[in-house]
Parts: structure tokens; C-alpha cells; sequence
């Protein structure tokens, strides 16, 4: 070809603007509901190139190891529709998290697509507080945590032990499969103790039948009123 | 033979051109030098923990358990957000007696695991010293022989 016909084309080539692209969600966030006996959940989401270019899809990475996904096809072209898999392992999450899927993408303007997920797992147990603390020298009072059924079956406690002989403790139904109190005293404070109380369940769900509640006689850190 | 040469200079001369305007033009044109950044409040470098502290540490392994199975920085033992409950049981024992500092790690360094992993322990063990290994696993494994 002719010098004087290939600089100008090398110039527009050289010159002209990128064409955008953009990979984008229907939805603002992606829901994410499961069952509070479900182990692990999948979910599917479309997009859709929105943009001018194809796509290519480089690398998906997640902000939680609990979840996983893939997409459907490595290029997306302009305006084509992509559905991306993710699969979630709700082991012991309970209420609502906030997780992403970083998805990298070959698009200078877009070199990462961000994929938000909103995970909501139903409560069906709350342990109020979760922890009793005590400071070390602190006079060993009785603190006492409340154990809630939130879910529409009731779940009675069967028993309650203590990983640390140093505490007492006594556990009272308030409403039969519904509410529980739950009474602990170190028996000393004088030393540092770190334990908890197992509480056994007669849950159908195999993850509620063992609970646990912490306690702890700690130093007090500096600045601490 | 020099048309080829002239014209191969025209060539690069025309990238080179494009190059520079899409830099200056570009409104989230990358920095021409990398830098390091400085690592977060509850952050230490593993150039602390080898120095400062001279790997006297406990080390917290917030990745997956397979992960943890596969691979892990010796000594380290498994907390991740699945198993926390159980596995801090596990470690009650250790951080009862804990007089160094305990440093969580993760997948990398976007891995916000490790910091969720840390937010609860506190909440639990108000320890002292806790902090999240900046860059992770892939800082820790990068600087193995």
C-alpha cells in the first residue's frame, strides 16, 4: 500500500477515541435468601454489556471465601447478555452480609466489574450477650445472657456445660421453647480465663443443635475506663 | 531496506504519540512509578513481624479450612468467619497465655476475612497486640526462599 494512504489510517487508528464498554448488573445488588437449615446456596444474576466493545473476562475474585462463582462465557459482545453463577456457604452466618464478586475485566474503563451480593440468613437463635466479660481483679458478679428463639419452631435447651471449671452457672426456662436465661459467675478473677458454655438444643437443624456462649476474665487494656 | 526503517519509525513514533495522549488525557491514567502503600492502622508488615518482634507471633489463619489444609505458615492455627465459634474454643488455651502478638492473614490483600475474623476476636479477647498481615498469604509465600 501506498505510504502516503497508510500514515493517515495509522493516524486515525492511533487517534481515535476507545469505544466504552461496560458490564452491568439489571439489579442493583444481588439477593441472596436462604433457608436457616441450608448449608450452602446458588444463586444466578444476568448482565449485560452495555457498552460498544466486547468484553473479556480475565479473572473473578471474591471478597469472602465463602463465595464462589463463574460466568457463562469468557467474551461478552455489545449488548449480549451474560448470567453469572455464585454459590455461597452459609455455614454459620446469621442476618445480613454485604459480600462482592471483583470481576477483571480487558476494559481499560472498567478494568474491574464489582458484583455486590447481599446475603440475609433468617436468625432463628439469638445468644444476648454473646459474651460476659469480667476484668481481672474485678469483683466476680453474676452476669447473665439471654438465649432467644427468633424462628417459628420452638427449640428448647437439654443441657448446658462449661469448657472451664472456674464459673458457675445456671440456666432457667422463662417461656418453654422460646426464651431461656442463662446465670454465670467466675468463681474467681484473679487470673486471666478465656471459655465458653456449650448450649445443647433439640433443634431439627443439625448447626443449632450446639451453641456458644463466651466468657471471658481478661486484662484490662490501657485506656479502658 | 531504509524505506522499511523510516517507515518502522513512523510506526512507533505514531504509538508512541497515542501512548502519551492517552496518558495525559486519560482521567484514570495509573501512576508511571509504583508505590508502596503504608500499611493500615491494624496492620503489620511481615518486615515487623521478622524484625520488631523477630517472628515471635501467633499466627491466625482466617483463609477456607482447605486452604488451610493445603498450605499454611507453620505454627499457624485455622479462625476463619465459617468456624469461628468452634475453632476459637480451640484457641482458648493459647490466647489465655498469649504475652505476643497475634497476626490473622488471608487470601490476599483485598481479603477482607481477616479483618471481620479480627473484629470478632476482639470482641471476645480485647487482646493488645492484633493485627492483619498486610498483603496476606500472597505476601508471606512471596517472600519464602
Amino acid at each position: 500500500m501506498h505510504r502516503a494512504r497508510v500514515l493517515p489510517l495509522l493516524f486515525f487508528l492511533a487517534a481515535a477515541p476507545p469505544a466504552a464498554a461496560e458490564l452491568s448488573l439489571g439489579v442493583p445488588v444481588v439477593e441472596v435468601r436462604p433457608q436457616p437449615e441450608d448449608e450452602t446456596i446458588q444463586v444466578a444474576f444476568e448482565f449485560t454489556n452495555k457498552g460498544a466493545k466486547p468484553v473479556r473476562v480475565l479473572g473473578l475474585d471474591s471478597s469472602c471465601s465463602c463465595l464462589s462463582a463463574d460466568l457463562d462465557k469468557a467474551v461478552y459482545q455489545p449488548g449480549e447478555k451474560g448470567v453469572g453463577r455464585a454459590e455461597f456457604k452459609v455455614s454459620s452466618f446469621v442476618g445480613v452480609h454485604e459480600k462482592t464478586l471483583n470481576v477483571q475485566t480487558d476494559d481499560p474503563d472498567q478494568p474491574e466489574w464489582i458484583v455486590p451480593f447481599r446475603l440475609t440468613v433468617p436468625e432463628i437463635l439469638r445468644i444476648e450477650p454473646k459474651t460476659l466479660q469480667w476484668w481481672v481483679g474485678d469483683e466476680a458478679r453474676e452476669q447473665t445472657t439471654r438465649v432467644t428463639v427468633t424462628g417459628d419452631d420452638p427449640i428448647r435447651i437439654t443441657d448446658i456445660t462449661s469448657t472451664r471449671e472456674n464459673v458457675e452457672f445456671s440456666w432457667h426456662e422463662i417461656q418453654p421453647g422460646r426464651e431461656y436465661e442463662v446465670r454465670v459467675r467466675p468463681k474467681s478473677t484473679t487470673e486471666v480465663m478465656l471459655g465458653a458454655l456449650r448450649i445443647e438444643t433439640d433443634s431439627r437443624i443439625p448447626k443449632y443443635r450446639r451453641q456458644l456462649a463466651f466468657f471471658s476474665v481478661y486484662r484490662k487494656p490501657e485506656g479502658q475506663p | 531496506m531504509f524505506r522499511a526503517l523510516f517507515q518502522a519509525l513512523i510506526l512507533g513514533g505514531c504509538s508512541l504519540l497515542a501512548a502519551a495522549a492517552t496518558h495525559l488525557l486519560h482521567p484514570r491514567a495509573p501512576a508511571l512509578y509504583l508505590q508502596k502503600a503504608a500499611p493500615r492502622e491494624d496492620e503489620a508488615t511481615l518486615e515487623r513481624v521478622k524484625g520488631e518482634w523477630q517472628n515471635r507471633v501467633i499466627w491466625l489463619d482466617a483463609r477456607p479450612e482447605e486452604q488451610f489444609r493445603q498450605e499454611h505458615i507453620p505454627g499457624a492455627r485455622p479462625l476463619n468467619e465459617q468456624q469461628f465459634d468452634s475453632q476459637l474454643v480451640e484457641l482458648f488455651d493459647l490466647l489465655q497465655t498469649a504475652e505476643v502478638p497475634v497476626i490473622l492473614y488471608c487470601s490476599g490483600e483485598r481479603c477482607e476475612a481477616a479483618r471481620r475474623v479480627r473484629e470478632r476476636l476482639l470482641q471476645i479477647v480485647p487482646l493488645e497486640q492484633c493485627f492483619i498481615l498486610k498483603g496476606g498469604w500472597p505476601a508471606w509465600k512471596a517472600a519464602q526462599p
